[in-house]
């Protein structure tokens, strides 16, 4: 399917489900679960956590499915949810008491029907990312995850997090230092 | 520019953030520094362990369960919204009648006897406190200024009472006793049952146009601070 044929067919799709049309939605879940997974994982470091906020993405796309602009890539409007989910969720752990505590008990949380390879794989790289990223402010991190992991190109990006152009390219810079220097201090230890 | 400046540049190149001229310029400046060029070397290996090691996609462990589980959120969400859409305006039943609205009624009356008791007391307390002060106090407070004339006018304003009352021919005795009771700043239950329209009068006549206000220096005197 070329884009121009996913953005028509979004389009339907996304007006369909204006009409309250849940087959037309439930297409557009399985066809950008794993995007909106993918990009959440990375942000989280987390499955249980990456699949809430999907969830959650997915729930208000519904509730807010009258205000949406067909015309816009379903994609953007996706990342910026996830986006936006994810910065809440980081403050309202931010003012949770016992933080720690309960980021440890969702680490162990593992889905029982999960292959141990599946598992495995996303258990080593949430290990990797909080190593390399996770000293970096919720901005940086955006701006570096939406840019270098998800290759969206600088306009998506501004729309996405809302930042200028000289932000974007700013933070993106001041990350991409952070992750070097980062590389270089464990170099040969854990990489 | 600065070596420093150069690198921030070099980073965004890894990504073609920089558009044709800054690149063209960057590319030249690579040619030229060999620091520089040094760093981008650097961090084009840098870069490709950072993506060797982070770039990996994750893996959505059961794709099937998570879309089944968006789903029933979804129908979760449409049937408790649908819930409360259920009872149309008309059909509940009024606002008065609701038992939040009762309840808090009930506790908005409570506090307003409560403030209203309060008030009372509290009034009630103040005038029997007035009472008491003032039967402590032996004064009536409509002579109270009489007794307040600072004592720099008084000596004068005596003068000119005792001429105002010769004139006005009342007997010597009457005229002493108020003087008396001017200057020694003693208008008691006693002096006022006697003495009661006297006093009035060399009030009225003393804070009115006749007093004070032609005692020599006055106006200076209230003037000070």
């Amino acid at each position: 399917m070329s884009p121009q044929e996913a953005k028509t067919s979004d389009a339907n799709l996304i007006l369909n489900c204006q009409s309250d049309d849940q087959a037309a939605f439930r297409i557009l879940v399985e066809r950008y679960q794993a995007t909106a997974f993918r990009f959440a994982f990375r942000l989280t470091c987390n499955t249980p956590d990456a699949e809430d906020l999907c969830q959650n993405a997915f729930l208000r796309v519904w509730n807010y499915r009258y205000r949406i602009n067909q015309e816009l890539p379903f994609t953007t409007l996706l990342y910026t949810i996830v986006s936006r989910l994810w910065i809440d969720h980081q403050r309202s752990k931010k003012r949770r008491f016992f933080t720690n505590r309960v980021d440890a008990l969702d680490a162990e949380i593992v889905d029982p029907n999960a292959l141990p390879e599946t598992i495995a794989i996303n258990q080593d790289l949430a290990q990797r990312i909080k190593t390399l990223s996770t000293k970096l402010p919720p901005r940086q991190r955006l701006v570096f995850t939406l840019r270098d992991l998800e290759d969206l190109n600088i306009r998506e990006v501004m729309e996405v997090t809302g930042l200028s152009a000289g932000s974007v390219k700013s933070n993106l810079s001041i990350a991409r230092q952070k992750i070097r220097k980062q590389l270089q201090s464990i170099t040969g230890r854990t990489l | 520019m600065k070596h420093a400046k150069w690198i921030r540049s070099i980073h965004l190149l890894r990504g073609g953030e920089l558009n044709p001229e800054e690149e063209q310029a960057l590319s030249a400046h690579l040619s030229g520094c060999k620091h520089c060029s040094v760093v981008y070397e650097k961090l084009q290996l840098d870069w490709i362990k950072v993506m060797g090691e982070i770039g990996t996609e994750p893996v959505l462990p059961d794709s099937e369960r998570l879309s089944d589980d968006i789903l029933s959120a979804v129908y979760r969400n449409e049937l408790q919204s649908a819930s409360l859409k259920k009872t149309p305006r008309s059909e509940r039943e009024p606002f008065f009648l609701m038992p939040g609205f009762r309840f808090g009624l009930q506790v908005a009356s409570l506090i307003f006897l409560a403030i209203f008791f309060i008030e009372q007391y509290q009034i009630t307390h103040s005038v029997h406190r007035l009472e008491i002060q003032l039967q402590t106090q032996n004064t009536q407070p409509r002579y109270a200024r009489l007794n307040m004339i600072p004592p720099t006018f008084k000596k004068q304003l005596l003068v000119i009472v005792k001429e105002q009352l010769e004139k006005r021919g009342l007997p010597t005795n009457r005229i002493e006793e108020i003087v008396h009771s001017l200057e020694t700043g003693s208008i008691n239950n006693e002096t006022l049952s006697t003495r009661k329209r006297d006093l009035t009068r060399v009030e009225k006549w003393i804070f009115g146009q006749g007093g004070i206000s032609k005692l020599k220096h006055v106006d200076t005197y209230w003037r000070q601070p």
